[in-house]
């Protein structure tokens, strides 16, 4: 899964790659940020932080995440990915909890559009990772077997420049 | 009394209703049209619409209040603070149309709402007030003399004044002359005016006030002080009591001061007097407010009193429920007042919906609070969302309680003071106890929100997404779902 948010004039750009617990990077201008917080999937409970637990809460509006840990409330504003579109929606985040199946490109693959990149099994379903357009694969993030959570980014995808 | 109405909105029109509950009174809202879903107008048992959001349109109308309680049978008006609590002609033309206004009598309403009036009766009273001069004597020499007998510093003041012009401290009496020279020629020049009145300037004063209550049987009296120091550009954002000012000597002698106060207009119904300490131990009368006060939880907490309680009970003609002797304090006990604001951004106040509320629990936590998730926060109102109060066995377990309570406290769609408020519980100043009305001016003139944990709460959103939809009341609120975004699923075996 990934997002784009803005604060006032930053912009950060985060992708997790685990949920249980919460893990991945954050991109902000040049400076690549890794975290790893052990914190319940739900919208409100209590995190990590040292040897201490402190309180959090997060509610998901539509243009935004609101986000309260240890009495400091952040608004996190929604911000649109390179093309354009909103990549917190990308087609390449993990739908719920499974298993990666097949991986069928490799990094650095150029491919067309609704070729298909993975396939994931969760609850005896099959869901095929397509590409939205013509493009090029630029990071994959699992391979098959791996097992994934829910929302987790699970490969990086340039579209082709128009 | 079997039916109250109250003239008001907000968190104090909800803790009102929440004693006439206890009481088996019943309960009149008035709410404007943009109020008649809010927290107070749902918790009442009946509600009335008084007109549209602009208070003077609405909750200042006071025919329009008076005829909702005609119409709805209620038998008393609660005005709580703020809008029409403190209007003399409110008072009394619900006691003419014959109903019970809880609160004290109309002319000592009147009364204490003039400055000038009120401060001659406080002198006649033996209270003290700040020593000054506001004499027709305007000649420079004689000023002179007025300010030589009042001390340095003092402070000259346009006497047709207002925001600043005209006033000059003086921290000396040789600048004296030279600083009044100054003082009239920018009164002149604002109000075409050059007369000046002379006060004592007290450099760093507290601000305490004492909770004062009169029945109609002659009985006066206090609930001890509290402290309101804690201020931003004169308002109030965080309320203890005991004052760490206070002795048990100097608790006596302004407690006195407070019920001679009172006492000297007849005083029925609670009444705060509001003082000014001085740093060597002088206090001067302020004012009086005569009403119920924001900040009076602090005082039910170390009490244990419910002060609307008292207040229904002395509107009936009953006697106070305790004597003075009978009243103790238990502890310290700290308000901080929630407002939906940016320090951020110059301290604007915010508008919107609260998407997302969730108020701290736990022993002796308070949350007085006039939302709930869903409601809107609109332009029209004040900004003060809510109070958080706690009480504890002494002031240090008070402010770790108050941290922890606002920590958990978590309110989305505005923002918020709570950072700030929790900032001012961890400044070591304020935990001495070295609290004064510039507290804020000098320790947090430049303040800006820690945004230390940033990387952690931009990891947390990922957790925004997940089933918050049916706690909202709002159907503008939309959620980033990943059930709504499915493309391509089949079955498999």
């Amino acid at each position: 899964m990934r997002k784009q948010f803005k604060l006032g004039d930053r912009h950060f750009k985060i992708d997790w790659t685990g949920i249980h617990p919460l893990h991945g990077t954050i991109h902000e201008g040049e400076e690549v940020r890794e975290f790893k917080l052990a914190a319940p999937a739900s919208g409100s409970g209590r995190l990590h932080l040292g040897d201490r637990t402190v309180p959090y809460f997060v509610t998901g509006v539509a243009g935004g995440v609101w986000v309260t840990l240890a009495g400091e409330t952040f608004f996190f504003e929604n911000s649109k990915g390179k093309g354009g579109a909103d990549d917190s929606h990308d087609g390449f985040a993990a739908p719920m909890p499974g298993k990666v199946i097949k991986v069928l490109v490799n990094q650095g693959d150029v491919v067309e559009k609704g070729q298909v990149l993975m396939v994931m099994e969760a609850m005896k379903m099959e869901h095929r990772i397509e590409a939205p357009g013509p493009g090029t694969v630029t990071a994959i993030h699992f391979q098959a077997d791996d097992l994934v959570d829910q929302g987790v980014h699970l490969l990086d995808f340039q579209p082709e420049a128009s | 009394m079997k039916k109250i109405l109250i003239a008001n909105r907000g968190e104090i029109a909800v803790r009102i209703m929440k004693t006439c509950r206890e009481m088996g009174i019943g309960t009149v809202a008035v709410a404007s049209e943009v109020d008649m879903a809010a927290k107070h107008a749902r918790m009442a048992d009946e509600v009335v619409c008084i007109g549209p959001a602009p208070a003077i349109e609405s909750y200042l109308r006071a025919e329009a209040i008076i005829e909702a309680a005609k119409s709805t049978g209620a038998d008393g008006i609660h005005p709580g603070f703020g809008f029409l609590s403190e209007n003399a002609e409110f008072a009394k033309a619900v006691r003419a149309a014959g109903l019970v206004f809880i609160g004290p009598q109309a002319e000592v309403i009147e009364l204490m709402g003039s400055k000038q009036a009120s401060k001659r009766e406080m002198i006649r009273a033996g209270v003290p007030v700040v020593p000054g001069y506001n004499g027709d004597k305007q000649d420079p020499e004689h000023l002179s003399e007025q300010a030589e007998s009042i001390g340095f510093p003092l402070l000259i003041k346009a006497s047709a004044g207002g925001g600043g012009k005209g006033m000059r401290i003086v921290h000396a009496a040789d600048r004296f002359l030279e600083e009044l020279e100054a003082a009239k020629r920018e009164a002149t020049a604002a109000f075409g005016d050059d007369t000046v009145l002379l006060e004592k300037y007290l450099t760093r004063p507290r601000h305490i006030e004492f909770q004062v209550f009169g029945d109609e049987h002659g009985n006066l009296v206090h609930l001890f002080e509290r402290e309101c120091s804690i201020q931003r550009r004169h308002q109030k954002i965080l309320e203890e009591t005991p004052s760490t000012a206070m002795t048990p000597e100097l608790r006596g002698r302004m407690a006195e001061a407070a019920v001679a106060a009172a006492g000297c207009v007849s005083y029925t119904n609670a009444g705060t007097v509001e003082f000014m300490l001085d740093e060597d131990g002088s206090f001067y009368f302020l004012e009086m407010n005569t009403r119920l006060q924001v900040e009076h939880p602090i005082t039910e907490m170390l009490t244990g009193q419910d002060l609307v309680r008292w207040q229904i009970e002395v509107a009936r003609g009953n006697p106070l429920p305790l004597r003075q002797e009978e009243i103790s304090g238990r502890g310290h006990s700290m308000e901080v007042r929630i407002y939906a604001e940016d320090p951020a951004n110059g301290f604007l106040p915010q508008t919107g919906t609260i998407v997302g509320y969730h108020e701290p629990q736990g022993l002796d936590v308070r949350v007085d609070s006039g939302v709930a998730q869903g409601d809107e926060i609109s332009i029209y109102y004040d900004p003060m969302i809510a109070k958080l109060v706690v009480r504890g066995a002494d002031r240090r377990t008070v402010c770790e309680k108050l941290r922890n309570a606002l920590a958990e406290y978590g309110i989305h769609g505005v923002r918020t003071n709570i950072a700030f408020l929790l900032a001012i519980l961890e400044e070591p100043h304020f935990l001495k106890g070295e609290t004064r009305t510039d507290y804020l001016a000098e320790h947090f003139a430049d303040y800006r929100a820690d945004d230390g944990l940033i990387d952690q709460a931009l990891a947390l959103t990922a957790l925004g997404a997940s089933g918050r939809k049916a706690n909202s009341r709002e159907g503008g609120v939309a959620f980033n779902d990943p059930w709504s975004s499915l493309p391509a699923w089949r079955g498999t075996k």
